[in-house]
């Protein structure tokens, strides 16, 4: 069962592709994910997660490409021959069973040893912070505590591959770190190769060694972490990663007080991040401070501009500062915006007018444009 | 959660211990003030205001007629006229036609119903597997009706069917099998005509609601699909399929109109017909019918709390 070359657990997505009759879900996906690494598929809603995910278990078999793991074909493989361990969003302990015989279930599958598998299952409770509730019945649990014994049960049998479908999303904030946390330690702690689908950015990017961004069945980009927020490669992975002010800019413009206006025309867009943005009160200030939201550390300041878009909207400026910082900031104050380093993602007027271009041939494809709308406003509501 | 807002509770009882924690010697007594407040204020909650109804309709439904059965079934008359409590008309149970109707009952019932419950349950299973919400709500509808569908017409399309006259009869000279339809065979047959959907009805919603995440689990261990059924699909629906059984048996017990159609009276002796005959005859068989009818009720009771023991086992996990 266990790894035998360090390459052994290697897991590759190779061109697949995907269609539920008309609607093509996923189109010529490429993805490995290195022999213990973990991989977050992170994405919007009806992007392709866990239709991919699926598909590397074995549940969907792909229309077209292959699935490998360890260089082995498994394409053709049921998912009760993958050998490969699984945890859903909830509801998927068995419940006429106690948490220990859940936890037992892949081993007594495998006709392991009472011994044994008792053994092995109370280790595996233990080291997900369970050993006392051995006896209960998942309905006799938390939420939170039933997402860890579905992890128990799932790392029993000892899978060189790990698959986990939005593991904490009926999770509350907090049990949701916590537990993201244990499911980082074990992961990396046992060396499992894992593929962890979300739609929490700020959870993808912290448990990941990295980021792959899917949008209407496609990789946009796949990356660490720090690289997918600061250095995004796509106007989408942008505004879906992180919060951003997208802000018009003269083809020259290099840093420093950045005059407000909209995207569009012959301008670039900048996507800038909140730390890169410093909004300075000055009484002849393009933008007025409308929020200021306490969340702890730092403070999160709004602003919105004299200037309108395209469609009329004022633009919106989101910063976060200390809150020190704060105190000259408050709502009604005007302030300039002050690029301080390099923007996330500059789009040249020149590069925009091509994308345009191409949207406007690809307006057929209303799946792809529907996915797209759907994360703007996802970017937008942050 | 009333005991513990009866009680002056001790503090350090805590909340989730409640009243029961006490110690005796805390507890009041029997006759205290404080308890007699507590059933008045148990009496005043909610929860019992809303079990009104239900109490309203067992009483009316279900507590007075048993009672005033019983009351005539232990009523005996001597020959001068006067009466007396006694059990001689449960003695003129033990003999005759009385005593086959209660095995002959009994044996009709379980046998039509195990039937059933074997073949409702396959036929859900199947029901299931094909994962159509239009065909399951189909499903719902029909049995619905078709668990409704007993009685004479019942009876008499078997007649027509299934009768020593009847088209299907003569078509596959089941009179050489020696199959008759006057017999018990004849019964469980007919029964099967509103047991199979009954048994349909209360399973279906059982297969259906197994999770894809149970299934699915169970593959990403390893398991197969026989596998999936052995340890976790039949352990969760079992509850359901005694639930049916037991439905299905209660039914067939209490089945009149079509066994009476079907039998008419004396060919062969079952509870309700009994009943009915008694209770058109003069002198004390109307006592005689009575305490042929609770011991109906008693058969019906004992089964009812013999399978919620098997119920109550298989669900243990449950809450
Ligand atoms: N069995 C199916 N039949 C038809 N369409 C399907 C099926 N499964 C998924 N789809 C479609 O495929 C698309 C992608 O679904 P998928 O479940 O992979 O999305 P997701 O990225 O996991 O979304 P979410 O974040 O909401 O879970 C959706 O538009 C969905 O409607
Ligand atoms: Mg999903």
């Amino acid at each position: 069962m266990n790894a035998t070359t360090p390459a052994s657990n290697e897991v590759t997505l190779e061109g697949v592709s995907k269609a539920f009759g008309p609607t093509t879900v996923l189109q010529d996906l490429d993805l490995t994910i290195g022999a213990g690494e973990l991989v977050t598929v992170l994405g919007p809603s009806g992007c392709g997660k866990t239709t991919a995910l699926r598909i590397l278990a074995g549940f969907e078999k792909p229309t077209d490409g292959r699935v490998l793991v360890g260089g082995r074909e498994l394409t053709q493989v049921p998912p009760n021959r993958r050998g490969i361990g699984m945890v859903f969003q909830a509801y998927s302990l068995f419940p006429n069973m106690t948490v220990q015989d859940n936890v037992e279930y892949g081993l007594r599958v495998r006709k392991v040893d009472r011994e044994k598998r008792r053994r092995t299952a109370q280790d595996m409770l233990e080291m997900c912070g369970l050993g006392e509730f051995a006896l209960r019945f998942p309905a006799q649990l938390s939420g939170g505590q039933q997402q860890r014994v579905a992890l128990a049960r799932a790392l029993a049998t000892q899978p060189e591959v790990v698959l986990l479908d939005e593991p904490l999303s009926a999770l509350d904030a907090i049990v949701r770190v916590q537990i993201r946390e244990e499911i980082r330690r074990l992961q990396q702690q046992l060396g499992i190769t894992t593929m962890f689908v979300t739609h929490d950015q700020e959870e993808a990017l912290a448990i990941a060694d990295r980021v792959a961004v899917l949008r209407g069945g496609v990789i946009e980009q796949i990356d660490v972490p720090r690289a997918v927020y600061q250095n995004p490669a796509t106007e989408f992975v942008a505004r879906f990663v992180g919060s951003v002010t997208e802000l018009g800019a003269a083809a020259d413009y290099q840093g420093g007080r950045l005059p407000v206006r909209a995207p569009g025309g012959d301008l670039d867009t900048l996507f800038i991040r909140p730390e890169d943005l410093t909004l300075v009160p000055e009484p002849d200030g393009d933008c007025t401070v409308v929020s200021q939201i306490y969340t702890g550390e730092r403070t999160t300041i709004r602003a919105s501009s004299q200037e309108r878009d395209a469609e009329g909207n004022p633009l919106e400026l989101i910063t976060s500062v200390s809150a020190a910082e704060a105190a000259d900031l408050t709502p009604g104050t005007r302030v300039s915006p002050y690029v301080m380093s390099s923007p996330a993602l500059r789009v040249t007027a020149a590069e925009r007018h091509v994308a345009e271009r191409e949207a406007a041939l690809e307006a057929g494809e209303g799946g792809l444009r529907a996915a797209g709308a759907a994360s703007v406003q996802a970017g937008a509501a942050r | 959660m009333t005991q513990a807002g009866a009680a002056p509770a001790p503090t350090q009882s805590g909340a989730e211990q409640g009243g029961a924690a006490a110690s005796p010697a805390q507890r009041p007594s029997l006759f205290s003030r404080a308890r007699w407040q507590g059933v008045g204020s148990a009496l005043r909650s909610p929860a019992t205001l809303s079990l009104l109804p239900l109490s309203l309709v067992l009483l009316l439904f279900f507590i007075v007629p048993i009672v005033g059965m019983a009351i005539i079934a232990f009523t005996v008359t001597a020959e001068d006229g006067s009466t007396g409590v006694g059990l001689d008309n449960f003695m003129a149970l033990t003999s005759g036609s009385h005593s086959a109707a209660i095995v002959n009952s009994v044996q009709v019932s379980l046998v039509g119903s195990t039937i059933a419950a074997v073949i409702g349950t396959l036929t859900s299973f199947c029901i299931s597997q094909i994962r159509s919400e239009k065909l399951d709500s189909v499903v719902a509808v029909f049995t619905s009706v078709l668990a409704n569908d007993g009685g004479a017409p019942l009876a008499f399309s078997f007649i027509v069917t299934l009768g020593n006259a009847g088209v299907v009869y003569g078509l596959l000279n089941l009179g050489d099998t020696g199959f008759s339809l006057y017999s018990w065979q004849g019964l469980v047959v007919m029964y099967q005509y509103f047991l199979i959907p009954t048994m349909i009805m209360v399973t279906l919603p059982t297969f259906v609601g197994l999770r894809k995440e149970w299934r699915e689990a169970n593959a990403a261990l390893g398991g197969s699909a026989p596998t999936f059924w052995h340890r976790v699909g039949l352990p969760i629906a079992m509850p359901a399929l005694l639930g049916g059984w037991i439905l299905c048996f209660g039914a067939a017990f209490a089945t009149h109109a079509s066994a009476a159609v079907l039998i008419g009276a004396g060919g062969y002796p079952l509870i309700p017909l009994n009943i009915g005959a008694l209770l058109g005859q003069a002198g004390d068989s109307q006592q005689v019918a009575m305490a042929l009818g609770v011991t109906m009720v008693a058969i019906a009771v004992i089964t009812l709390f013999a399978f919620n023991r098997l119920q109550r086992r298989s669900a243990r996990w449950m809450h």
